[in-house]
């Protein structure tokens, strides 16, 4: 289902929710903190064999000429979680305003884990 | 995974693993030839078994949807802001715990349990501790790293640290010869 945002003498102008979620996920990755967004179950099985989805871990829904947006992430270690997910809230409705000209109602974060990974590598180059 | 679906699994092995077990026992001549020979050529009159195999079918279906289910994400702890909710999840809640513990000496191994109350979340932990340590300060330092830690970095609001120490390790494996 795509959303019109512009209904004028020239025409529609639609927009597709993977739009929408690309939009979403490139703003999600500007920010600091953010490890990966998650595919879920299904998504990862793809990404295994090689299909690659660039919106994972965004679930858009779309309304008249609003959206709710749905973000699933894992966090950085370290990273003082609401302070993100403000952030994130922040970038995604900036930007899908902005790209889009859709009223974005809401951003949900969710923080389906920690990624320990950096920590891990700073401690490791600290003993060396 | 619920207990209906653990049961329907269970139950989906149990029968698999008969057909195996007969299977890996037809070479051996354990089961005799003629025995399987007539068991099929009864099966292709019997209902019974186009029963037994549907259901079989259908506890294979209920199984492959389970494994595509959305997992319940709203699973953890969850608060409003202006913007949007912000959900944490039980298993990243856990995780922080986990390396917030990871530091303390006299941990040999713990698990962390998590139940969340009407506005604030109860956390119990269940310690195996290494002898040679005064338990009352190894658990306070586990409640207080805890508390501190989540409510620092996460902002969830801590009702309880409940710890268990549930065993002490022994330096020394003793044999039996």
């Amino acid at each position: 289902m795509e959303t019109d945002i512009n209904v004028n003498e020239m025409g529609q102008v639609k927009i597709a929710p993977e739009v929408i979620s690309l939009i979403a996920s490139m703003a999600v990755s500007e920010v600091q903190g953010v490890a990966d967004l998650t595919a879920g179950f299904t998504g990862d099985m793809l990404e295994k064999v090689g299909v690659k989805s660039p919106g994972k871990g965004i679930k858009v829904q779309l309304g008249e000429n609003e959206v709710l947006i749905d973000v699933y992430l894992i966090v950085e270690y370290g990273a003082v979680i609401p302070e993100l997910a403000k952030e994130v809230q922040r970038k995604v409705k900036l930007s899908v305003e902005t790209m889009t000209g859709i009223n974005v109602t809401q951003v949900n974060v969710h923080i389906q884990g920690v990624n320990f990974q950096k920590d891990v590598k700073d401690e490791d180059k600290l003993k060396k | 995974m619920n207990s209906l679906n653990k049961f329907v699994l269970f139950f989906y092995l149990v029968v698999i693993s008969i057909l195996a077990f007969i299977i890996g026992l037809m070479p051996l001549n354990i089961i005799s030839n003629d025995f399987i020979i007539s068991f099929v050529k009864d099966t292709t009159k019997n209902l019974y078994a186009t029963i037994f195999a549907f259901i079989v079918l259908a506890i294979n279906l209920i199984i492959m949807l389970n494994l595509f289910k959305k997992e319940n994400f709203k699973l953890g702890v969850s608060r409003y802001t202006s913007e949007g909710e912000l959900i944490i999840s039980n298993e990243a809640i856990k995780s922080l715990i986990s390396k917030s513990l990871s530091d303390i000496k006299g941990l040999k191994e713990f698990k962390v349990f998590l139940k969340p109350n009407k506005d604030k979340l109860s956390v119990l932990i269940k310690a195996i501790v290494f002898p040679d340590y005064n338990i009352p300060n190894l658990v306070f330092q586990v409640q207080t790293a805890t508390k501190t830690y989540l409510e620092s970095i996460a902002e969830i609001p801590v009702a309880e640290v409940k710890v268990v120490v549930d065993e002490i390790a022994s330096n020394t494996k003793l044999r039996m010869e």
